[in-house]
């Protein structure tokens, strides 16, 4: 009971991180579950559970987010679900200004670095996860980083200006 | 805020953000969907080696704690959730006069009844079998013989996201993975698909026609795969119509020469495919065979 209590609320805030949205996270938590259900049997090591399941979400949310930016002929951004804490680090014209950055990353920058900032996982353990070059990763994470770098001077520079985040 | 510690530090912070907890229905729902999910199986990995030593056990015992832990977590009281309440689906309990559901292996000739997707996952095909078919749950049939070329014969229930341009070099997510959708993207009606389909030139495709299966419209199709087809040549080792949604199932192109009479129906909404699969050498008495129990579907929920 505590195994699905503690995975599957775990699971369902990672998919979250990466998708952006309730709705979705939820359908991506079931799929990978459902998978991880189908493909037990190929699982050699069950030492490796907990990064074998990561793997399995971290798929299907790529896959389902790859195919949301095929669907949708432009970037939208949609509101934030569930409640937003106060944060004196960041303000609202940081968040909505990282929320639009991290919608133009790629599915795969978008899964690395919530990986990375929230799950906790080095480069190298990413790499091995997802089945990449360790080289790769660092890259995509360091393009990441630039981006959404970029996105918040971005907002600095328009309030600088005395304009409104969009 | 432009420095490599600060962005780190602000894409913590932010991440923190957001629901912490599953929607409550979410264990129903996956019990639910597991319930009607087998394993891995052979047909579609036919080639590759099935591992069946004791990690097997291993696997098992650990699918055994998540279900109990699955179905044990729905009696806890209930939580608030954090997302709004979305429509649950509602299965209808499948009267004790319904036929049974289809069994892995031979098939006594009879009447069965499966539910080959986990989405919609209470969407359920009744078929009248006869004799000389093997049952592979939830979403295929196989003749006496097989569906390897140039005389097998298969039934499959299927759905598909986007066409493969290229059956043969299917892989795009790079992960092999068969439930990845195919580079060719198409809408979700019949047409869409149809029309995606017949338009692909790695294969022939005969001139679509309306068909109707238990009052459903669809339209109807033959695609024929090249005699000269080689699948060592293309990604892991086979070739795919289609794309399948994540979490389905899909039946791969069984060899060179492989026939998909294909009927593409929509079923209240649901994009629904049954292919009969065989070859230019199936033995007619087989494709009638096949022709009577597609013949004989009807859909429920």
């Amino acid at each position: 009971m505590d195994l699905v209590h503690s995975r599957g609320d775990r699971l369902f805030t990672i998919a979250h991180r990466i998708l952006r949205d309730v709705d979705r996270a939820e359908d991506a938590l079931q799929d990978a579950l459902v998978i991880a259900w189908r493909d037990l049997p190929g699982l050699r090591d069950p030492g490796r559970f907990d990064a074998w399941i990561h793997r399995l979400l971290t798929n299907v949310c790529i896959a389902q987010a790859t195919r949301e930016r095929r669907r949708t002929a432009n970037l939208r951004v949609l509101p934030l679900d569930g409640p937003v804490s106060p944060d004196a680090f960041l303000d609202v014209a940081d968040r909505d200004q990282l929320e639009r950055g991290f919608r133009r990353l790629t599915p795969d920058e978008r899964a690395i670095l919530v990986l990375h900032h929230y799950v906790g996982y080095a480069p190298a353990e990413i790499a091995d996860l997802l089945g990449r070059p360790a080289g790769t990763i660092r890259s995509r994470l360091h393009h990441a980083h630039r981006a959404m770098r970029a996105a918040l001077e971005a907002e600095a520079r328009v309030s600088t200006v005395g304009g409104t985040s969009a | 805020m432009n420095d490599s510690t600060d962005i780190e530090r602000a894409l913590s912070s932010w991440f923190e953000d957001g629901p912490t907890t599953m929607p409550d229905r979410v264990p129903t729902v996956i019990a639910d969907r597991i319930g009607r999910t087998r394993q891995q199986r052979t047909w579609r990995l036919r080639g590759r080696p099935i591992d069946m030593n004791a990690t097997f056990k291993i696997g098992a015992a650990i699918a055994a704690v998540v279900v109990i832990a699955i179905v044990g977590y729905n009696l806890l009281p209930q939580r608030a959730s954090v997302a709004g309440p979305r429509p649950s689906p509602t299965v209808s309990p499948t009267p004790t006069t319904s036929p049974s559901e289809m069994p892995n292996g031979t098939l006594a000739p009879d009447a069965y009844m499966t539910r080959p997707f986990t989405n919609p996952y209470d969407l359920a095909l009744t078929f009248d079998v006869p004799s000389g078919w093997t049952g592979f749950p939830t979403d295929a049939l196989i003749g006496a013989g097989g569906t390897v070329p140039p005389k097998g014969i298969g039934i499959a229930f299927l759905q598909a996201d986007g066409v493969h341009s290229d059956p043969c070099h299917w892989d795009h997510l790079g992960n092999q993975r068969e439930d990845q959708p195919g580079d060719v993207a198409v809408g979700p009606s019949v047409d869409d698909l149809v029309n995606a389909l017949s338009a692909n030139t790695s294969y022939t495709a005969s001139t679509p026609t309306d068909t109707t299966l238990d009052g459903y419209h669809g339209r109807r199709l033959t695609l024929e795969l090249p005699n000269d087809l080689d699948l060592t040549k293309c990604d892991g080792g086979i070739a795919w119509l289609w794309g399948t949604p994540m979490g389905e199932y899909g039946i791969y192109v069984q060899g060179p020469g492989n026939r998909w009479d294909t009927r593409v129906l929509d079923v209240d909404g649901t994009r629904v495919i049954i292919a009969v699969i065989d070859y230019a050498g199936t033995p007619a008495v087989d494709h009638a065979s096949a022709e009577a129990i597609v013949d004989s579907i009807t859909f429920s929920r």
